[in-house]
């Protein structure tokens, strides 16, 4: 089909913003996003459907690299997948993204919307149901999933219960640890080399890791690195600006348990020490090394689940599944 | 074969539905079968069938069956 949709950067900064604007998402993050130049990428940002000289539609991109020991490849995640009136505009999303598959090669979706989970499948070259799964350490009676459920159903009848610790304050690590505000200098050699086996997994640079959740201006966030140059270790750690729930990532190489297992520690004495109700990772099904340390240090699954899906314009591509999955995937780290 | 039966046959192919519900009403989002992604499916084998081009904005007209068939009754015959 000829369709006439346009690459973001083809298009007028102010006509992507008032499009995203309708779907509800706040200009801070939206020039975050899309127009940060601390966003260093080489890759399109995503493709509109320009109609009457205004974006009708976009399917979102965040260029990102995956990496094997088979190699590396170019990729990007998929985000904002919004048709403007769609129900008087079939099959642009579609259109949409039929057109980012065949431009940009190879996209992956983690997790996504009802039209996501209606369309993207039949899309897809591979999907992975349940690919990601995420797990809570409530550190706070506001942390347990049955008392948010009950606080929701009678607000203030709870008054400050949400605060009652649920757990001693934790020892220190038996490694040397190291705290600093913000994404620190040393977490860019533990992306380096953190460990990239068989399975294909995301790689990020320290720059992707300050935007996504230093730079974006929702989040406050610090670094948690194991100071031994023999075994990196490091975690991320972050919230919604003065919220009560933290998330994490974290990298490491595989004969690196223990550090793991010490930064995951760290984080978790840190966010309790400032009032943290919980702290949630996400992590890959198959990712025996991250569930492992994270099952260790207490965290439990919860009810997240999501599915992973590949769409290449070589429907034979040899990247059937990722791995080493975690909140800084996809634009995961601010939604909360 | 008629134009007109080709269409129904098409239209029931993609959707993957039975020709007998093929009828001038049958319209887009009116079955859970014509769908965004099967429309747009439709007009890439309607493209095909009738050796034509179909951009977005004609896309989002041919949301019934009578309107894809006045389109195909349009086009040159092949």
């Amino acid at each position: 089909m000829r369709a006439s949709i346009q690459p973001v950067s083809a298009v007028p900064a102010n006509l992507l913003f008032e499009h995203l604007r309708q779907y509800g998402l706040p200009a801070e993050i939206i020039n975050w996003k899309y127009f940060d130049p601390g966003f260093r990428h080489s890759g399109e940002r995503g493709w509109v459907w320009l109609k009457e000289d205004k974006v009708k539609g976009l399917i979102g991109l965040l260029p990102f690299t995956l990496a094997s020991t088979a190699g590396r490849a170019a990729c990007a995640w998929t985000c904002d997948w919004f048709v403007a009136d769609a129900a008087r505009n079939p099959g642009i999303g579609a259109l949409l993204l039929k057109e980012a598959i065949e431009q940009e090669g190879l996209l992956v979706t983690l997790g996504g919307n009802e039209a996501t989970a209606r369309m993207v499948p039949r899309m897809a070259a591979h999907a992975v149901d349940a690919a990601a799964v995420g797990l809570t350490l409530p550190l706070r009676l506001g942390g347990l999933q049955a008392y948010r459920a009950l606080a929701a159903r009678a607000p203030g009848a709870f008054g400050s219960l949400s605060k009652m610790p649920l757990r001693p304050r934790g020892g220190r690590p038996n490694v040397g640890v190291r705290t600093e505000a913000g994404i620190a200098p040393p977490l860019a050699e533990v992306l380096e080399s953190a460990t990239r086996g068989a399975a294909w997994s995301p790689v990020y640079d320290f720059d992707y890791v300050r935007w996504q959740l230093e730079r974006c201006p929702v989040l406050e966030s610090f670094t948690v690195y194991v100071d031994d140059r023999s075994a990196p270790a490091a975690a991320v750690v972050w919230r919604p600006k003065r919220g009560a729930h933290w998330r994490m990532a974290f990298w490491a190489i595989d004969t690196g348990a223990e550090h793991c297992g010490a930064v995951i520690d760290e984080a978790v004495n840190r966010v309790y020490a400032l009032g943290a109700e919980s702290l949630s990772a996400l992590a890959g099904r198959g990712d025996t090394v991250s569930l492992g340390c994270l099952r260790a240090a207490g965290f439990r699954e919860n009810a997240l689940s999501l599915p992973l899906y590949v769409l290449a314009r070589d429907r034979n591509t040899p990247i059937e599944r990722v791995s080493g999955l975690g909140y800084a995937d996809s634009d995961l780290g601010y939604r909360f | 074969m008629s134009t007109d039966d080709r269409i129904v046959t098409l239209i029931a192919a993609t959707l993957g539905i039975p020709a007998e519900r093929v009828t001038d009403d049958l319209a887009f989002s009116e079955t859970a079968e014509w769908d965004s992604l099967n429309h747009v499916n439709l007009m890439v084998a309607l493209e095909k069938a009738l050796q034509t081009e179909i951009d977005e904005e004609r896309m989002i007209q041919l949301t019934s069956v009578r309107a894809i068939r006045d389109f195909a009754a349009e086009q040159p015959r092949s």
